[in-house]
Parts: structure tokens; sequence; C-alpha cells
């Protein structure tokens, strides 16, 4: 956890402390726009070898853009800008092919809505072996074991049901725990979870988020883990990024997150949710999350902020580097530490 | 699946009904009868006697709601009774000459319409609101527009006429014969290994069947376009590329997901691919059903008439339920079941 971070060319790098030399994945200043609209304006993070990290953020804080950004997955529209590292290679702009390539065996993504992100008029076991088939040359029924061993260590009684079942004969965690599977099968170095609990029932969103993480953990895969659930943030990451408005608003590692926020926004979000212990009301954050168009040149929460100041609408603040990690504000706030 | 069986077969039996009575009324009050044509009224002879005798023959001298009976009574003991001009050949025999041949016609349209439609319907999809896209809708468009009998004469004109690669009408060369096996002319000519007969039966089938094809092929097109814009933007596409699969696969695959939709709309059609083929076989002199119906038709031949519409209206139901079943087969959601309610 001490290691130097290598990195030369970003110049608000200073003695950065990093989990390992050369990080799995490394995003820099990446944007993402479609039109007018700017969906991330500069985000920029590390995840390394066998991590779980946070990306949490409002709807529209740029979090499900940044994502699909990752493995090249947006519509033509869109428009990228900034880099990408996978293993040192760079993702934006790489060509179609390459993508393919890298999407299933380097980087999985495991879609939000379980019951859209299954094909309903195949069977889960094609949908799997398919997987394998495309990435491994796999003959259907080898894959189908495979795919079966795969369920039962996502805790399904019988994959070999399962296997044979639609997608609208799965009951929401089963199906949750088949596009899982599906984003595993292929055996990628990073798990995008793009709000994998969201559309699930409060009482098997635990269960799934812990064999989520087991079978990671179990084959040393980082986990990116967006949500817009800070319960998720705490029970999960091991670091965190906090986005605004496409922006990463704060950077830190879970406790030093919980415990001393430095990013006003950070604050606003930990207030505004219930901790165990506390009573009395939330605090609601005034104001809705901000649409940003063309180029960003002032500090996206400086409308909701109540430690605005005028310099906050100059221009968007620098990246200020912590020892935990880094955060992008003028008037940081101090107190909780 | 019984139940639902079940249930379809009495809803057929209602339609039936109705097309009988229908198409029995529509027949009497039409003006002009089949006697009176075939004694040319006004012939210097006094014939009331033997006209008289001639209808009594045919029963049509007892009261309509008689006849009506009578004619039920037939058709569910699936007697058709014989054709009143035709020295009195059996219906059914005329059938089973005519109905190979609208078959194959069908068949051929069927394809030619398909042949067409997918390939201009995945471009239109995939490239949605570009030129490709317009133009797809476009050619949609007029297909379903461009009414048939106009059509079918301009491509006689150009493609018979003017440049004579087809031949007008008909079903064969004069001079060839086939080997009569199933009374489906193509088939039977491939089946006995008469290949210059079958070349030539595909010729005289092709102005009809493009004619045909093209109108439920603009159909075709505008229902796989728009359940595959539905499917496009499902987001077990996009799981499907962050799973690395090719562009190709995945067309595929929503492909398949717009199948079933597609495979009933093409079984709703096949009714009017046989309604097409009423006016199409007549312009073309192609002696299938519907030019049957409509010779018999002139000559208020009844009994033609309505066993050739009775047996329409069964065949267009049966296509109904099979596209029917067949969704129910390609679509593992759906649930083929009797009764009100659950679908």
């Amino acid at each position: 956890m001490t290691m130097p971070d290598t990195s030369l060319s970003d110049t608000t790098a200073t003695s950065r402390t990093d989990r390992s030399a050369t990080p799995l994945l490394r995003v820099r200043d990446l944007s993402v726009r479609f039109g007018a609209v700017t969906a991330v304006s500069s985000v920029s993070f590390d995840v390394g070898k066998g991590e779980v990290f946070g990306v949490v953020g409002e709807s529209g804080a740029g979090k499900s853009a940044t994502a699909r950004a990752i493995i090249g997955l947006l519509p033509p529209t869109a428009r990228l800008g900034g880099s990408v590292l996978y293993k040192g290679e760079e993702l934006v702009g790489a060509s179609k092919a390459r993508l393919r390539k890298v999407r299933g065996p380097e980087i999985g993504y495991v879609f939000q809505d379980a019951l859209t992100a299954l094909d309903p008029v195949r069977t889960i076991g094609a949908q799997l072996a398919e997987v394998l088939a495309v990435h491994r040359r796999m003959p259907a029924r080898q894959a189908l074991e495979v795919a079966a061993d795969l369920l039962s260590e996502l805790k399904i009684n019988d994959p070999k049901r399962t296997l044979n079942a639609y997608p609208h004969q799965l009951s929401g965690g089963m199906r949750q725990r088949a596009v899982i599977a599906a984003a595993l099968i292929a055996d990628p170095e990073i798990i995008i979870a793009d709000e994998v609990t969201s559309a699930l029932d409060v009482t098997v969103q635990r269960k799934v988020l812990d064999l989520l993480l087991g079978v990671c953990s179990a084959r040393g895969a980082g986990v990116i883990m967006i949500t817009h659930d800070l319960g998720v943030v705490a029970q999960t990451c091991d670091r965190v990024a906090v986005l605004y408005g496409g922006i990463v608003a704060e950077e830190a590692d879970v406790i030093g997150l919980f415990d001393a926020p430095r990013h006003p926004y950070t604050g606003a979000l930990l207030r505004s949710m219930p901790r165990m212990g506390e009573s009395g009301a939330f605090v609601p954050i005034p104001g809705s999350a901000i649409q940003v168009f063309g180029t960003l040149n002032t500090c996206p929460f400086a409308d909701r902020c109540e430690r605005a100041q005028p310099r906050c609408r100059e221009a968007l603040p620098a990246e200020t580097r912590t020892p935990g990690g880094s955060y992008r504000c003028i008037n940081p706030l101090e107190g909780m530490a | 699946m019984l139940n639902f069986i079940l249930h379809r077969a009495g809803q057929t039996l209602i339609v039936l009904f109705g097309v009988t009575l229908i198409i029995f009324f529509m027949l009497r009050v039409m003006p002009g009868d089949p006697v009176a044509l075939m004694f040319a009224e006004g012939d210097d002879e006094d014939i009331g006697a033997a006209r008289a005798e001639f209808e009594r023959a045919l029963g049509l001298d007892r009261p309509l709601y008689v006849q009506y009976f009578v004619f039920l009574g037939d058709i569910l003991r699936l007697n058709f009774g014989n054709s009143i001009v035709r020295g009195g050949e059996p219906v059914l025999d005329m059938v089973a000459r005519a109905l190979p041949l609208t078959i194959e016609l069908s068949i051929y349209a069927l394809l030619i319409a398909l042949v067409i439609a997918v390939p201009v319907a995945i471009l239109s999809a995939l490239k949605q609101n570009t030129v490709w896209d317009r133009g797809g809708t476009a050619f949609a468009l007029i297909g379903v527009s461009l009414p048939s009998f106009w059509q079918g004469i301009m491509l006689v004109m150009f493609f018979a006429v003017w440049i004579p690669i087809f031949p007008v009408s008909g079903v064969l060369d004069t001079r060839l014969s086939i080997t009569r096996v199933t009374g489906a002319p193509f088939t039977d000519a491939v089946l006995t290994g008469n290949w210059e007969a079958a070349w030539s039966v595909l010729r005289h089938m092709t102005l009809p069947a493009l004619t045909l094809g093209t109108g439920i092929c603009g159909q075709f097109v505008r229902v796989l376009r728009s359940s595959l814009l539905e499917v496009k933007h499902q987001d077990f596409i996009d799981a499907f590329r962050a799973r690395g699969l090719s562009e190709r696969a995945v067309v595929r695959h929503m492909l398949h997901n717009a199948m079933p939709t597609t495979a009933v709309i093409i079984g709703l059609r096949i009714g009017a691919l046989l309604s097409g083929t009423i006016v199409i076989e007549t312009v073309f002199a192609y002696p299938g059903m519907g030019y049957l119906l409509i010779q018999a038709i002139n000559a208020r031949d009844f009994p033609v008439v309505q066993g050739v519409v009775v047996l329409l209206t069964a065949m267009v139901i049966a296509a109904n339920l099979m596209a029917d079943i067949i969704h129910g087969m390609l679509d593992p959601r759906v649930k083929l079941s009797g009764g009100r309610g659950n679908k």
C-alpha cells in the first residue's frame, strides 16, 4: 500500500501513494461529450489489481458514462477525450477489434438491470457459453460445464436447471447472478459493476454484493463499483471517487472519506444519509444535480454549496493532493478530521 | 396448448359459419343468375318449361333459407357439390387442380418478399435516420401503396412485351408437359427431373410472384424494421457488446429477437397474399384459386364460388393459427392458452 506512484505525465501528482507500481487501470482526464452536453468533464483515477474501487454520485454525475467510456461502449455520437490505460495500453481510440478482445476476458461489465441485460429469447446457458465460444473458441458442452461451475460458485443451487432456463423464468436475484456470471465467465481482471444492486430487493442486495465480491477476490479481479448508494460504498469499497457534474470531486480511501470528507459535496452527501447511532433529520442538499454544457469552467457544485465563494465560479478548481487521494475545492472542509 | 387449440377451433367454426352466410346471400343478391346466363334469355323459343326443370334439378326453385340449410348441411359433411356450369365437375376436383398452383405462387411470392425485405429492414434499422433508412422506408411505402393490378400490367408491359424475358401468362410453355405427382407444377417438374419444364414454370411464375411479393414485402420491411429498432435499444444488446461479441453476432441476436413478431405478421399477411392472388392470377391468366374464383363468379357458378371462398377462409384461419403456434415456439415468454385474460 505504500509503493510510489510512477506517474510522470500527471503534473499535479506529487508524492502520491498507490497500491501497485503500475495500476491495472489508469483513467486520466477522461471526458465524454454528447453534442453540447458534457457528461464527463475530467475524471481521473487508478484501479489496482484486486482492489474494490467505488465510483459514487447522483444520477447525471457521469458515473455510467465513465464506466462505459472505459470499454468504449458509448453510442457513436459520443466524443471521448483523455486516456484510459489498461495494463499500459491505451483504450481510448483503440480499434473496435481490439476493444472486443478487451471486453469480456480483460474487463467485464455487469449491467444494472438484470431483466433487460439478458436476451429474453435464449437460455442462460446459451448466453454464457457464447462468451466462451467467442473468446476461447470453447465447444458448447465444455463451456456449459464452466458456466455451471461458475453458477454454483455464485451459490445457485441447481446450476444445470438454471442454464436451461430463460431469463423470465428466474427470480430477480437469480437473474442478477446470471448477469454477473456473464461478466465473469471469461475471467476478466477488472469487473465494472454498474449499479448492480439498485434494481434488487433490499433483502437480496447484500447477498448479491457479497457473492460478486467473493468471486472477484477469489480470482484476484479488481472491481469498479458504480453506485449512488454510500451504504454500498461503505460496505464494499477500498477506495472511492465521488463524482459530481462530470468531475471527481473527491477521491479518498473509504475510511478517510467517511471520517474526514474534504469536498463540501462529499460532506453534504454524508449528512443527507442516515448513519448508525445518530438521530434527527437528514439534511438534504439544496437544488438539483447540474447538467454541464460545453466546457466546465467553474466548480460544478458552486450553486448548491454553502461554502461557495466568488472565486469558485471563476475556474474549475485544480486537483489538490492529499495523502490518501485528492479533492477539487478551494475552500475545503477541515473540521471533521 | 390443447386448451389453446380447442379455443381456436371454436372461433374458427364461428368465422366459417359467418362466411358461409355472407357468401351465400351475397351471391343470391347479386344481379344475374346462373340459369338465366345459360339459357340466354330472349331467344325465340319458349324455354320456360326447360328452365323451370333445370332450376328444380339444381334446387334453385326452393326457398332461399332452405337452399342455405341444404348448403350448410353439405358443407358440414364436407360435400362441396358440383359445378353448375362445367358439366357438373365436382368442386373439390376443380379446387384440387387450382390450389397447388396458388400455393406454389404464394410461396414464391413470400420468398421474393423475404429476400428483399430482410436486408432492406436490417439496413434501415441499423442505419436509422440516414439516407439508407429513408430509402428503405420509401421503398416499403411504395411497395405497400402500388396497386397490384396496375403493377402487374406494368411488369407485363416492361418484361414480357418490351423486353420479352418473361412469358405473359399461363403456367407452362405449351410444347412442354409435366407428369402429375402432387399437382403443383414446379414441385412435380423437379420431382420428375424435368428441368426444362421446371425452368419454364419458374419463369411463368416470376412476374405474378414479383407483383404479389412487392406488396407484402413493403409490410415486412416496416414490421421487421420497427421490431429491430425496438430491440436495438435494449440493454442486452449493449450487454452483448460488453461481452465482446462481434457486431455480426449482435445483429444476429437482434434478428432472433425480432423474429417472433415478424412471423406473426407474415402469418396474418397470408390472408392478404391469398386475396392478392385473386387479382394477380386474373391479370396473368394463371389458373389458380383466384382465377377459378373470378371465372366462377362471372358464370354465377354458385357451388364453385361458395366452395372456393369457404376453403380459402379455412386456409387463412389455419395460417393465422400456425403463426400463433410459431410465435409461441420462437418466443419462450409466450404461453399459448385458451380463454380470456392470460396470454
